[in-house]
C-alpha cells in the first residue's frame, strides 16, 4: 500500500551534504575537502565537490585542473540557468566539481536571494556525497551554508589563533542556528542584540542567552538545548606535529560538549606532511602524491568515520 | 544542560560516584589540562571570569572527592537533593576496606612509634586541605609515603610534574637526610610535594623540616 504523501512528494534525494569550514584561513580546508572527496569517490561513491570559497577558490588546483570555464557564479548570476550546467569533471571516476575559480565576489557578499537559490539547488542535487568547501570567515552566509548541511566539519590547526577562530565559528554558528529556529520575535531580537553587542559582552556564553530566554519563555531554553544536541559537528586537527598537538582535538571536543552542550565529534588528526607541500608546489594533482603521504592513512581513517549516521531532521529553513 | 560550574563534582570531572582516589586524581589532571589558563585547547573559549570560576570549582571538587570525610558529606548532600541514589555510591565500601582514613591513621600511628604531639600546636591552620596529616599522626618520611600511596601517585608522576628528581623524593620518604639538598631547596621541594599530595603545605614542610633539623643537630655538629 502506498501512502498518499509518497505519491505526491518528489523522490527524496538521498544525498549527504558535508560542509567543511572553521574560521581561520590556511588550515588546509581545501586540501582536506579534496582528499576526502578523492577517498570517497575511490570507494565507488558519487561525489560532488563545491568550491564555495568564492573569491579565493582553489579546489581545482589541488585536483590538478585548469580553472574551469564555468563556475558557481555563472549560476548565481543566471548565466547558467541550471546548477547542473556548471558541474565539471574532476579527472577522477565518480568525482565532479563545481568550481569557484572564476568568481570575483566572495560568498559573504551574496545577496539573500542568491544565497537561497544556491542553497535550495544544492539540496536537490543527486550525489551520494556533496562536499562544500566554505573557505575562511564567520559571516552569516558562510554559517548558513554550514547549517544546511547534514554534517559540518571544522578544521583547525594546533595554533591558538586557529583554535580561537574555531570557537568563534562555533559560537557564531549556534547563535545563527538559534536565530533561525526560534520564531519568537522577542527571542530573535535578544539574539540579534547579543551578536551586535558581542564586544559589550551581553551574552558571554550560550548559557547566559539560554537563561535570559528561559525567563522570557519558560521551557524554551530546555527546548533549545535539545535542538542543539542534534547538530552534527565534527572536528579535524590538521598539521599536527607533536604529541601535545595530538591531544588538542579530544580536549576541544570535551570542552565544547561540556560548555556548549554540543556533541562535537572529534574525527582525528592529520599530520603535518612535507610530501603534500612538495606535491602542491610542483603543481601535481593531489591523487598523484596523496597516497604516498603520511597523512593519507589518517585521511582514509577519517573518511571512514564520515557516514550519514543520521540527517538533521530539522529542515533548516533557507527562506 | 547545566552550566559547567553548576554541575555536581562527579559530572564536572566526568567520573562515577564510585571512582577511587586515583580515578579522581587522573580525572582532575585531565580536566586541568583542558581548563587551565595555559591550555591551548580552550584558548578564548571562556572569559577570564568564567575560567576562574571553573578552575576554583575544579579545585573544590578535587579537594572534596579526595577527602573521605568531605566526600561522604557531599554524597549525603547529593542524596538529600535527590541527585544521587544511595546505591550509586560505591565509595564507602572501598573506603572501609582500604583507605578508611581513621583506620589508616590508626595503623600508621601504631607503626610509627614517635607520636609527636608538638605537631598539634596552634600554629597549624585549621582549614587543612586534607587532614591525612591529622593531629594523631606526625609528619615523617614514612607517613608522607603512605599519603602518596593512598592517593595512588607514583614518584615518576611527581617527577614529571615537578622536576624534582626521583632519588630526592625517595630520600625524603626514606629519611636519608644525608642525601637531601640544602635546607632552602628541601623546603621548596617539600612545598611542591605537599601541593601535589593536596595536603597542608605548612604542616608538611614544618613537620618534616623539624625532623630534618633534629637529625642535623644530632649528627652534624
Amino acid at each position: 500500500m502506498i501512502e498518499q504523501g509518497q505519491i505526491n512528494k518528489p523522490r527524496a534525494v538521498n544525498n549527504h551534504i558535508i560542509a567543511i569550514g572553521g574560521g581561520k584561513g590556511g588550515t588546509g580546508k581545501s586540501l582536506i575537502t579534496a582528499s576526502i572527496g578523492i577517498c570517497l569517490a575511490d570507494r565507488g561513491n558519487s561525489v560532488l565537490l563545491i568550491d564555495a570559497d568564492l573569491g579565493t577558490a582553489n579546489l581545482h588546483t589541488f585536483l590538478g585542473l585548469e580553472p574551469p570555464k564555468l563556475g558557481l557564479s555563472d549560476f548565481v548570476s543566471n548565466k547558467e540557468s541550471a546548477i547542473s550546467g556548471v558541474i565539471t569533471k574532476a579527472g577522477i571516476n565518480n568525482l565532479k566539481l563545481i568550481s569557484g575559480a572564476k568568481d570575483m565576489i566572495g560568498i559573504a557578499n551574496l545577496s539573500y536571494g542568491q544565497k537561497a537559490k544556491v542553497l535550495n539547488n544544492i539540496k536537490k542535487l543527486n550525489y551520494r556525497y556533496i562536499l562544500l568547501d566554505l573557505g575562511p570567515g564567520t559571516s552569516f552566509n558562510i554559517l548558513d551554508f554550514f547549517l544546511i548541511s547534514h554534517c559540518g566539519i571544522l578544521i583547525t590547526s594546533p595554533e591558538p589563533t586557529s583554535i580561537e577562530n574555531t570557537y568563534r565559528f562555533t559560537k557564531g554558528l549556534l547563535f545563527r542556528y538559534l536565530r533561525k529556529i526560534i520564531s519568537k520575535k522577542v527571542v530573535r531580537s535578544l539574539i540579534d542584540n547579543g551578536i551586535r553587542q558581542r564586544n559589550g559582552h551581553k551574552f558571554e556564553s550560550l548559557f547566559d542567552l539560554l537563561e535570559t530566554i528561559e525567563t522570557i519563555e519558560p521551557g524554551l531554553g530546555d527546548n533549545i538545548s535539545s535542538y542543539l544536541s542534534t547538530l552534527d559537528i565534527k572536528l579535524i586537527v590538521n598539521q599536527v606535529r607533536t604529541r601535545k598537538d595530538r591531544a588538542i582535538g579530544q580536549k576541544m571536543a570535551i570542552a565544547a560538549k561540556k560548555y556548549f552542550g554540543i556533541p562535537i565529534d572529534f574525527l582525528g588528526n592529520i599530520s603535518h606532511d612535507n610530501i603534500l607541500r612538495k606535491g602542491l608546489l610542483q603543481q601535481k594533482p593531489l591523487m598523484a602524491y596523496l597516497p604516498h603521504s603520511k597523512a593519507f592513512k589518517e585521511l582514509t581513517e577519517i573518511t571512514q568515520k564520515i557516514s550519514p549516521r543520521y540527517q538533521l531532521g530539522l529542515g533548516f529553513p533557507t527562506d | 544542560m547545566k552550566r559547567l560550574t553548576e554541575q555536581d563534582y562527579y559530572n564536572l570531572l566526568d567520573i562515577s560516584p564510585k571512582a577511587s582516589f586515583g580515578e579522581v586524581r587522573s580525572a582532575y589532571d585531565q580536566a586541568m589540562s583542558i581548563y587551565s589558563t595555559d591550555s591551548i585547547s580552550t584558548y578564548t573559549l571562556f572569559t577570564q571570569k568564567e575560567r576562574k570560576l571553573i578552575l576554583s570549582r575544579l579545585a573544590e571538587a578535587y579537594k572534596t572527592l579526595t577527602n573521605s570525610k568531605l566526600r561522604k558529606e557531599y554524597d549525603h548532600f547529593l542524596i538529600e537533593r535527590g541527585e544521587l541514589s544511595p546505591q550509586e555510591i560505591g565509595f564507602s565500601s572501598l573506603e572501609d576496606s582500604t583507605i578508611a582514613k581513621g583506620k589508616l591513621l590508626e595503623v600508621s600511628a601504631e607503626s610509627l612509634t614517635q607520636k609527636q604531639q608538638e605537631v598539634k600546636d596552634e600554629r597549624l591552620p585549621s582549614d587543612r586541605n586534607l587532614d591525612l596529616f591529622g593531629s594523631q599522626i606526625s609528619v615523617t618520611g614514612k607517613s608522607i609515603k603512605m599519603v602518596r600511596k593512598t592517593k595512588e601517585i607514583s614518584l615518576e608522576e611527581i617527577y614529571k610534574k615537578t622536576n624534582i628528581p626521583q632519588e630526592t623524593l625517595q630520600s625524603i620518604e626514606e629519611e636519608r637526610f644525608e642525601k637531601l639538598p640544602a635546607l632552602v631547596y628541601l623546603k621548596g621541594f617539600l612545598k611542591t610535594y605537599a601541593k601535589i599530595l593536596q595536603v597542608n603545605q605548612t604542616e608538611m614542610v614544618e613537620g618534616y623540616v623539624k625532623r630534618y633539623l633534629e637529625w642535623k643537630n644530632t649528627y652534624q655538629k
